[in-house]
């Protein structure tokens, strides 16, 4: 036989292969076993890690629902009071730092008052 | 209506939730049965793993509805999901399968006799090929699918088709020659050969 041309095929053996690879029918319970394993097996590789942990129980749904929403709620309540409590922080520190600077300049009057005051006497 | 008498529900608006009640799926698989079954018996020419792999392909598709979206796609998704899973299975270890060149038949003299055998011989052959040219093959012959076509079902280039179907049916082309002869002629020195060994 002469070497395969893709461009010009072997009618022969292409007319070979084409026979001898027509479709074959399937068994007859081919439907029922695709069925069966689709009753079965169905949607289970889609459902994620929380759906298999949480099964199909309403009340575990809703218990979860529950659960999530105060979560949710005491997450947002816990981060505005840490907020605040660092705004207290800053604002308590800045004041601190004000009257200590205030306490600085009142200590240099007074040290300069007197030695006003000490100039006047010894004149 | 049975399940049994039910019509494959075509992909279009509200398709999907006909094709997932049992009577609309089982009408799908009925009408792409015979096309899946036979890639996978064709790669395996093993009837158990043919009917493994082709549930598993149909369960796949039951998965996937909602990724289908004409019956176009329907047909290619299928024969798409079909091929490679045979490729998969294939090149798992505990499902590869030797097919034994000793076993072919060898050609008789009756023409129709003959010609059964050939094409028994040629699926063993194409059986025996290795794993992607095989899927060419099958996809090639039984689906009469082009080479762009093939291309994209299996996802490699056009040029690599083309390479894969002539390495292919080159070795056809030698073994079938070697075992069967290209004749009537060579058919019966083939059988006299055979009778010999």
């Amino acid at each position: 036989m002469e070497p395969f041309d893709p461009m010009e095929p072997n009618e022969e053996l292409e007319s070979s292969l084409r026979q001898a690879l027509e479709r074959k029918d399937a068994p007859e319970w081919f439907v029922d076993g695709v069925m069966a394993r689709v009753k079965s097996e169905g949607m289970k590789p889609r459902r994620n890690w929380l759906a298999g942990w949480l099964g199909s129980s309403g009340w575990m749904r809703w218990a979860a629902a529950v659960a999530t929403v105060a979560i949710v709620f005491g997450g947002v309540r816990w981060e505005q009071e840490r907020r605040q409590r660092l705004q207290g922080e800053a604002a308590k520190a800045q004041l601190m730092m004000a009257l200590k600077m205030t306490g600085e300049k009142l200590r240099m009057a007074q040290v300069r008052v007197q030695s006003l005051e000490r100039d006047e006497q010894a004149q | 209506m049975g399940v049994g008498q039910a019509v494959a529900p075509i992909p279009g608006t509200g398709w999907r939730s006909e094709a997932r009640e049992d009577a609309g799926f089982a009408a799908i698989v009925r009408t792409h049965q015979r096309m899946v079954y036979s890639i996978c018996w064709h790669f395996f020419r093993n009837r158990a793993i043919a009917e493994e792999i082709g549930q598993d392909v149909f369960l796949q598709l039951y998965r996937n509805l909602d990724s289908i979206d004409s019956p176009a796609h329907l047909e290619s998704w299928l024969r798409q999901t079909a091929t490679h899973r045979c490729i998969d299975n294939y090149r798992k270890k505990s499902n590869r399968q030797e097919i034994p060149m000793e076993g072919l038949a060898e050609p008789a003299a009756l023409p129709q006799v003959r010609d059964t055998m050939l094409s028994d011989n040629l699926q063993r052959l194409v059986a025996s090929l290795p794993e992607t040219q095989r899927a060419v093959v099958i996809l090639r012959y039984q689906e009469d699918l082009d080479v762009n076509e093939i291309a994209a079902t299996l996802q490699m280039p056009e040029r690599t088709v083309w390479s894969h179907l002539r390495r292919a049916i080159g070795v056809l082309q030698e073994k079938a020659a070697r075992r069967l002869g290209s004749g009537p002629d060579a058919a019966n020195q083939g059988a006299n050969q055979g009778k010999e060994r």
